[in-house]
């Protein structure tokens, strides 16, 4: 059951004031061990959501645990216990098997298997070996291939007076760490004659003329203390596993540069703003705190920057959003950088939709598009079906759109001034472009029943393959099945497509076209048209071979 | 930090730890510049500190060596000051027992030593009765401070447990602290229709060091510099319970809220079941204290976005030890007071023309709801009439300070002279404007020792009006202060070494202090000096 299926089925249930006679409530009962032993995890707290109530209750000593009293239903259950990852039962990624309560149906046996967790703790140290406060520490996270979409998690957590951060409840697999802090003794300030009244200083304590020695940053550091993401050295955790990682800060001179050139006007009295970031793993941003003030109109230096490449965005209250710059430098000390001469003010993209049913109207459709790092966008489009989107970075983008009534997907898209690939464009921020995106209405939707050997299958993976593979990523549908064998899909895009459902799939890398090839062969080939509610009954598959789990 | 008067705190730039003189070889000096040596150290430990920034201004800034020394050479004869801090340590002025500390090179002798007071620190860990440990929690210190002179109780700061159950609170000053737990927060979760109690539900509650519920019954925790306090702490599983009552007044086109505060005016995770229509409630999973319960109904919009009509509120104090059913409790509209400032300043072209005035609100009861108008809100519209929006009942400490020049008049509501009492907001029932005037012929003290001191700050108490009541730190070496812009009016002023923590408005704390306070009348336009003894203020409870 997916976690969006869940919010569904809360918000749909239809439930009488009075309960109905007592012959239909029923219990859910279990026992939580170990994934890796087997053994019983006493006390593990247990909890199921009847309606919005939440039921929390601790295992026995035992590890067993009981619900009286339920409605029928599907319950997702939860688990926690202290030295393991917190999920549902049999979770992976957003889905996991809902425990399906009713006439008739198994649900007092459930082996609630929990993940023992991953630890990772150290200590964040400057160049004296003394305790960093307040460092932020990030993890960045590939986990174990197959779990989910292969991705990067984040886990952030902030350095105490010890200097030290920990991690728990993580899933096992491979990380990187990254720490951000500032010297607590650095003193920025600017070179040249800066204009008092219109200073900023994130960094709180920017002056005139400092003492240089003191005039430093700490860049952001990758664990084991180096500035570079390539020299980086992943920390790899295993299940039930403590991994220490102490990162020591260098401090290096800051970097100041005058930007020249700011898209504001003279008398300029709102505030202007220079923000700056530097990227990490090619879609994480990490901000940093910078110093920056006037020193003539249209031309301030920015202080307290580590070297390397920064992406500015430069804008002032008050001026159109089109007219910001965002621009990326490699920065080292002394530069003058010309907003003016620099990419530009990012591209804007306009364009038409094209609906399938000439007499519905674009009232109050959103056009949204989702760029890097699930950024997302949106643009109001207009009666004409217009819209368009201001100052975009170069990138790639996923269009999407909302026009009520009912769920509309993209059907295709096409492009000029920038490349599209499937259902993606890619703008290279050096000029203006337009897409045209043609809508479909009538996504269909599909139930079914996951069976081994004619019995019910709960776990298994349920992927619904589109035939093409160039969308694969956008119509990709997923789930897993229940207790009682069964699943769902939803927004399906029409088209043609492989329904499988696979014992044990999660732990494949599913993602690889290869992987699923041997799995066609018995899988289901559906031909889903637009509106389409299918009722399906499905044989699992097993691996071919021996997977480890 | 006491909150010092406008002018005070132009003064304070430049602040210093405890000093003393270590008496040695006399320091060069030509006739231009001079040296400056000095040391760091721990005031507990008396070890030196390494690493400590030691800053004179912004061109003279420079870390300790390891045996904690720093050396300024070539500096230009002038008044000097000296700032140094580390993290994990507090100066006196971070303490709030530092004074204007102005240096002049001649005071200078020999090795200055400057002491840095270490922090305290609380740690440890919470369990449950299974002895497992309790993680997510929120654990949470607050202490009783004197802020303008008014004793409160204040929100110091705080943590969550680890998965291992620990916590760590470090950068403390020294004090007295409740250190409080709560259970892991789940939020609070609402559903639209009423529902039948299964089963009585068990959980966990707050809890105060050692192990009550109210904070009156709770022990404060000493930390002293330096203190490092290991506290592990149990809770255990308590009984949860369930009240249920109906709204009157609430109809199924709008929105209500219900919720529940503790006795610190947090609001705390809950199950609430409610019909909208008929306003009935249903509200699980609480804990037994005192609490008070709330209920916000927000009427539908209409379509003209000029005028949104207020919402409507209803509070109830309940005691929680067992379920309650039938309670009862009956919106009314949202309570509001108009705001009117009477600007008798002579226009002047030499002041500044800025005559903005800040009124604040500060409840004295259970919640935290403190609210705050400019007024006027606008300069160039003078005469829009601004208002204090969505009052709820209770009653109120209503303050005003200027933004620009001039002094408070006179701030008053019908009869109660806002200046001297509190205001009393009843369900329902607005009160008449807060009239508000600002006058500008304010006058000038400046107050002398009958002997230099070292430190000590002045008390400048009044009778008529307690809220007016300042302090006025001296300068090192200086044997006065001036204060400017007072409000004409009769003061009775003494001198104390330690003025920190003092009730400053509390004429009973004051008493003792009176006897020998020097007493002076100030007409519109004064600027009248005094001459004051110094006493010493007395231990103080925590």
């Amino acid at each position: 059951m997916t976690a969006l299926a869940l919010l569904l089925l809360l918000i749909s249930r239809q439930v009488p004031q009075t309960p109905p006679q007592t012959s239909t409530r029923f219990a859910i009962a279990g026992v939580v061990v170990d994934a890796v032993t087997g053994a019983p995890v006493p006390r593990a707290e247990v909890s199921i959501f009847v309606e919005t109530d939440e039921l929390k209750i601790t295992g026995a000593d035992n590890g067993r645990f009981q619900f009286q009293n339920l409605p029928p239903g599907k319950y997702p259950l939860f688990a926690e216990a202290h030295g393991y990852v917190r999920e549902s039962l049999d979770q992976h990624g957003p889905y996991a098997t809902a425990v399906a309560v009713g006439t008739g149906l198994d649900s007092e046996h459930v082996v609630f298997r929990l993940h023992p967790q991953a630890v990772i703790y150290g200590r964040v140290s400057d160049e004296h070996g003394e305790a960093v406060r307040h460092a932020i520490v990030q993890l960045f996270s590939r986990p174990s291939a197959g779990s989910s979409r292969p991705g990067f998690g984040q886990n952030q957590a902030q350095t105490d007076d010890l200097g030290e951060f920990r991690f728990a409840h993580l899933l096992p697999g491979k990380y990187f760490a990254v720490v951000q802090a500032q010297p607590w003794y650095a003193q920025t300030g600017f070179r040249g004659q800066t204009d008092a009244s219109q200073n900023f200083s994130g960094l709180g304590r920017a002056r005139s003329t400092v003492d240089p020695s003191l005039d430093i940053v700490y860049p952001p550091t990758f664990y084991p203390g180096v500035f570079n993401e390539r020299s980086a050295t992943e920390l790899e955790v295993a299940a039930g596993g403590q991994v220490q990682a102490n990162i020591q800060m260098q401090a290096v001179p800051s970097v100041h540069v005058v930007v020249t050139n700011l898209p504001i006007e003279q008398d300029n009295t709102n505030g202007v703003n220079i923000s700056a970031t530097q990227k990490a793993f090619g879609s994480v941003n990490l901000g940093m705190s910078v110093a920056f003030a006037q020193i003539a109109p249209g031309e301030y230096e920015v202080a307290g920057l580590p070297p390397g490449e920064i992406t500015f965005v430069v804008g002032a209250g008050g001026i159109r959003q089109d007219q910001r710059r965002t621009f990326s430098v490699n920065v080292s000390d002394g530069n003058t950088i010309d907003t003016a001469a620099t990419s530009g003010p990012g591209a804007n993209l306009s364009g038409r939709v094209i609906l399938p049913n000439a007499a519905e109207h674009f009232e109050q459709g959103v056009m949204t598009l989702v760029g890097e790092g699930n950024r997302v966008f949106h643009a109001k489009i207009q009666k004409d079906g217009s819209f368009s989107f201001l100052s975009l970075q170069a990138g790639t983008y996923k269009p999407g759109a909302r026009i009520p009534p009912g769920r509309k997907y993209v059907q295709r898209i096409s492009a000029t001034g920038a490349r599209v690939q499937g259902r993606e464009i890619t703008l290279d921020g050096g000029h203006d472009a337009q897409l045209l995106v043609t809508l479909a209405s009538g996504v269909a939707q599909l139930a079914g029943l996951a069976q081994l050997d004619s019995k019910p299958k709960s776990g298994a993976l349920i992927l619904l393959e589109p035939e093409s593979r160039e969308n694969f990523d956008d119509d990709i549908r997923m789930d897993q099945s229940d207790s009682d064998g069964t699943f769902a899909l939803s927004n399906i895009v029409p088209g043609k497509y492989f329904l499988m459902a696979i014992e044990g799939g999660w732990d494949l890398d599913w993602a690889d076209a290869a992987v699923l090839r041997p799995f066609h062969d018995h899988a289901q080939v559906m031909q889903i048209a637009p509106d389409d509610s299918i009722k399906v009954t499905l044989a699992v598959q097993r691996p071919m071979k021996d997977v480890p789990r | 930090m006491a909150r010092r008067s406008p002018a005070s705190f132009l003064l304070i730039t430049l602040f210093v730890g405890t000093l003393s003189l270590v008496p040695g070889a006399a320091s060069q000096t030509n006739s231009d510049h001079f040296d400056l040596r000095g040391k760091v150290i721990n005031s507990v430990t008396g070890e030196p500190i390494t690493g400590a920034l030691v800053q004179l201004d912004y061109q003279h800034v420079q870390l300790t060596q390891s045996d904690g020394s720093f050396a300024f050479a070539n500096l230009p004869r002038a008044a000097v000051a000296v700032q140094v801090r580390k993290p994990g340590f507090f100066s006196d002025w971070q303490l709030g027992r530092g004074n204007l500390w102005m240096w002049s090179e001649t005071a200078i002798q020999g090795e200055v030593i400057v002491k840095l007071t270490p922090e305290g620190i609380i740690f440890g860990q919470l369990k449950n009765e299974n002895g497992d440990p309790v993680e997510s929690a929120p654990v949470k210190l607050h202490r009783w401070q004197t802020t303008n002179g008014r004793r409160q109780l204040e929100f110091v700061g705080q943590t969550t447990t680890s998965d291992e159950g620990n916590f760590r609170l470090a950068e403390l000053t020294p004090g007295n602290y409740f250190l409080s737990f709560a259970p892991p927060d789940r939020g609070t979760r609402t559903a639209y229709k009423l529902h039948r109690k299964r089963q009585d539900e068990e959980g966990y509650g707050s809890q105060f060091y050692p192990g009550t519920p109210n904070i009156a019954t709770a022990t404060a925790l000493p930390v002293g510099p330096g203190t490092q306090l290991h506290i592990i702490q149990t809770i255990s599983r308590q009984r949860l319970f369930e009240i249920a009552g109906v709204v009157r007044g609430a109809s199924p086109e709008s929105r209500f809220d219900i919720g529940l505060f503790n006795s610190l005016g947090e609001p705390i995770p809950l199950n609430v079941h409610l019909n909208p229509g008929t306003g009935e409630f249903q509200i699980s999973g609480i804990p037994a204290g005192s609490y008070l319960l709330s209920a916000t109904l927000f009427p539908p919009r209409n379509d003209s976005p000029a005028s949104n009509p207020a919402p409507l509120t209803a509070r109830l104090p309940v005691q929680v030890n067992s379920d309650l059913n039938g309670l009862a409790l009956s919106l009314a509209p949202a309570i509001q007071a108009v705001v009117e400032l009477r600007d008798e300043i002579q226009a002047d072209a030499s002041t500044n023309n800025l005559h903005q005035v800040t009124v604040s609100m500060i409840a004295q009861d259970f919640s935290r709801n403190d609210l705050s108008i400019t007024v006027p809100q606008s300069p160039t519209a003078p005469s829009v009439p601004s208002r204090l929006e969505n009052i709820p009942p209770g009653t109120y400490s209503v303050q005003a300070f200027p933004n620009g020049t001039g002094y408070i008049a006179d701030l008053r509501c019908g009869s109660v002279d806002l200046l001297r009492d509190d205001l009393t907001v009843a369900p329902g029932s607005p009160p008449a404007p807060i009239e508000v005037t600002l006058r500008g012929d304010s006058a000038q003290l400046t107050a002398a020792l009958m002997d230099p001191s070292k430190s000590a700050t002045f008390v400048v108490y009044s009778h008529e009006y307690p809220r007016r009541s300042l302090l006025m730190p001296i300068a090192y070496g200086a044997a006065s202060a001036s204060i400017p812009n007072l409000p004409p009016g009769t003061y009775q002023v003494f001198a104390l070494n330690d003025a920190s923590d003092l009730e400053y408005r509390n004429p009973a704390v004051l008493e003792p202090y009176l006897k020998d306070a020097s007493t002076v009348t100030l007409q519109p336009g004064d600027n009248t000096s005094i001459r004051v003894e110094l006493q010493q203020a007395a231990e103080r409870q925590p």
